[in-house]
């Protein structure tokens, strides 16, 4: 059940990405692996059976029953809400007693997905060439 | 380490701006430097240390990549609090405190929280200033003769003109000469910039396309390139192509709080080339407590220090330097307390008071920043943090009645102002915007952040800070006590600010942000003025509390930063200035370094 095809098909739902971006084949990074660890670590296991259980019965529109059954559930979205952020920020919000929110790791920092979406970096960590910013970016495609 | 036999013609406390400046130039011409400072050794490995922790910080604040020191402590902007009898920072004051995690490192007394902070490492504040070198206008020089407020520096621009060559080439500046001969200001004929004004942004261009040519304030408006401690393209000077050795830009948006691969200027880079003339020594986790004089001469004798190993270890070690000059350059918070801790049977209110005005006059650029949504996207969070500015601001009839202000454009979007992106993923996000709806939104909303800064001017008179007669640091140390206060001159620049804002946002067809029109009364840096709540942010320009004069009655120092009271003691930094102006302050402090140095190296 809490395995990491699970954890990166309903990420890719709730990111917007196609699940071989969240994971590519040959992931050196091990930015998906880590954040499939973090949540593992920070959730009870009953609410991630919960969570996968749910996700793997949505029947029809899986946009609208990850909407509906799972974020706008009490329990679930809250969490699913988390993954979000952890993927576009490399955050995780403290959700459960005695969590702090922390930062996931420095590589997790510089994979935060909101950068890319703003045809930006993060903060930091520039991949561009002196004086790029003269001219708009090159917007990341959403198919 | 025991300096004790070799004989120095010149300590300095604090390896800074100012005070690395100092040591190269002294060694360079040939006389023996040792340093006292009171942060951690400088190594070459930092940089990597730091980013990592920049990199893991929750708040990515000005001090994040930085290790507190709790033997050699610093301000945070995470501390700054409302003042009130009960406030934990008011509680500090009634104890002596040796741990200071929670609580903050200033004493703050009010009325005003003072929002800027400094850092104590070797390299100094540099570590996260933002590069802007800015030159003061002659009028910022004349304040008292030109508007009848605040006093005049016993220098004019035109005394400061070759210092400014010397500091800009120094640093490495990047800017256009034809750009910054605005209000008066003049280079010497044939003058360049060591590089050119760096490329600018998106923003910037629509900036100039909108407002290019407008009047505000009493000038027709003209976006400029900001003069920029940081690697553009080089020009040639005397036939050479200049090169510093620095890598160019990448534009990582973080000159605040640290630029990842040195393409900005900081003190480390003068630093290491003192330590490399074998002319200077220095001493580190050693921070100065005492200044020591004779009685009869009134020359500074020593200075005594306190050494530590780790961030809360015990006292390693006492002992005291000598030499034949002493500079001090510790900030302008930490050369104020120390000068007023140094007291003694002779001179009761402290080193270099006979004024009083040690430790008086604190003031900052207090910043009033607007923010809000552009028409289209303009494409945030990429470049250095700041390109361009409208300096035409900066003077002006008006200044006889309300501070001056320039405007900064920043390319952080809502980083500064709203914590951006992170508070506005999260908003979005709380409303189970998600999926491909919300990669639209983000490529839609948050391309068209943008905020302004006004850097507001303060006079003299506003502040002061003392070193608290109870709560101490962990080498049992006296804490700074600050009192702040903003005057209704500067508050009336804020209200010019908010017009202003009107003005540009309207001709930008750009929308406020609601928390950016109206700001919450209960916010520390919060103030009222004619009915109306404003925001004052710190810029960490901390200036005037050992100002520079023309006579001993009124000033710490004369015109080359020789204390007025002792013949063999210098003080540099930006506790120098009389008053503020509205330049970013470290080019001015650092040209200011090198008059001290010249004038300082004619009596060794």
């Amino acid at each position: 059940m809490n395995t990491i095809e699970n954890f990166i098909n309903l990420s890719a739902v709730l990111t917007g990405y196609e699940a071989i971006e969240l994971k590519p084949k040959n992931d050196t990074q091990q930015v998906a692996q880590k954040y499939f660890d973090t949540l593992t670590k920070n959730t009870p296991v009953d609410v991630l059976n919960d969570l996968y259980n749910t996700f793997l019965n949505i029947k029809g529109d899986i946009t609208d029953g990850v909407l509906k059954q799972i974020l706008q559930d009490a329990t679930l979205g809250q969490l699913a809400r988390n993954i979000i952020q952890m993927w576009y920020t490399g955050i995780w919000y403290g959700l459960y007693p005695g969590q702090m929110d922390y930062v996931i790791s420095s590589t997790a920092y510089t994979n935060g997905l909101v950068w890319k979406e703003m045809g930006a970096h993060p903060m930091g960590f520039s991949e561009g060439n002196f004086g790029y910013w003269a001219d708009a970016p090159q917007m990341p495609v959403i198919k | 380490m025991s300096n004790s036999t070799k004989k120095y013609d010149v300590v300095i406390v604090g390896a800074g701006f100012a005070g690395n400046v100092m040591a190269l130039e002294l060694a360079k011409a040939g006389k023996k430097v040792l340093m006292v400072e009171g942060g951690d050794p400088f190594k070459s490995d930092n940089r990597e240390v730091f980013m990592q922790n920049f990199f893991l910080a929750m708040a990515k604040t000005p001090e994040s990549p930085y290790p507190q020191n709790y033997n050699s402590p610093r301000p945070s902007v995470l501390d700054i609090q409302n003042i009130t009898p009960n406030s934990p920072q008011g509680q500090n004051g009634t104890n002596p405190v040796k741990d200071i995690a929670t609580n903050g490192y200033f004493i703050e007394k009010g009325p005003m929280a003072f929002g800027s902070t400094y850092e104590r490492v070797a390299g100094g504040t540099s570590w996260h200033w933002l590069g802007t070198c800015l030159r003061l206008l002659p009028s910022d020089f004349r304040m008292k003769t030109e508007f009848g407020v605040g006093v005049d520096w016993p220098i004019s621009y035109d005394d400061l003109s070759a210092y400014y060559n010397k500091a800009e080439f120094e640093i490495g500046v990047s800017a256009d000469v034809e750009e910054q001969n605005i209000h008066g200001v003049t280079f010497t004929p044939g003058y360049k910039y060591p590089m050119q004004s760096l490329p600018p942004t998106v923003l910037d261009k629509k900036f100039s396309e909108k407002l290019n040519g407008i009047t505000l304030d009493g000038s027709i408006v003209k976006v400029t390139g900001t003069p920029a401690g940081r690697n553009s393209t080089s020009n040639k000077i005397d036939g050479k192509i200049y090169n510093n050795g620095r890598r160019l830009c990448q534009g990582n948006t973080n000159c605040t709080p640290i630029c990842p691969i040195q393409a900005k200027y900081d003190a480390t880079v003068t630093l290491a080339k003192a330590l490399n003339t074998g002319n200077v020594d220095i001493m580190y986790q050693t921070v100065a407590y005492n200044i020591l004089i004779d009685e009869t001469t009134k020359k500074v004798t020593g200075i005594a220090y306190k050494q530590y190993e780790t961030k809360l270890g015990p006292v390693t070690g006492e002992g005291v330097v000598t030499a034949t000059s002493y500079i001090i350059a510790a900030h302008a918070v930490e050369t104020a307390k120390l000068l007023l801790m140094s007291k003694n049977k002779t001179m009761p209110n402290g080193i270099a008071n006979s004024s009083g005005q040690v430790g008086k006059n604190l003031m900052d650029h207090p910043v009033k920043l607007s923010w809000g949504l552009m028409p289209e996207s303009t494409y945030p969070f990429r470049g250095p943090l700041s390109t361009s500015g409208i300096e035409t601001t900066r003077d002006g009839e008006f200044r006889k009645k309300r501070a001056a202000y320039r405007i900064e454009i920043g390319n952080e979007g809502w980083n500064w102002t709203m914590g951006a992106p992170y508070s506005t993923l999260t908003d979005l996000v709380n409303k189970n915007t998600f999926g491909k709806a919300l990669r639209q939104e983000i490529a839609s909303n948050f391309t068209r952040q943008f905020r302004i800064g006004f850097l507001v001017e303060q006079l003299p008179g506003d502040g002061y800070i003392v070193p608290s007669a109870i709560a101490t640091d962990n080498l049992g140390l006296p804490r700074p006590e600050v009192h702040y206060d903003l005057s209704d001159y500067t508050k009336a620049g804020f209200e010019a600010a908010v017009e202003a804002t009107n003005t540009i946002f309207g001709l930008l067809g750009a929308k406020e942000s609601i928390e950016s029109s109206n700001p919450p009364a209960s916010r520390p840096g919060s103030f009222t003025y004619n009915n109306k709540t404003y925001f004052s942010n710190g810029a960490g320009h901390v200036m005037g509390t050992h100002r520079m004069g023309a006579t001993p009655q009124d000033s710490v120092t004369d015109a080359n930063m020789k204390t007025w009271d002792h013949d063999n003691l210098y003080l540099v930094g930006c506790g120098t200035f009389p008053t503020t102006g509205t330049a970013n302050p470290s080019l001015t402090m650092m040209a200011l370094a090198y008059k001290a140095t010249e004038a300082l190296l004619k009596t060794l």
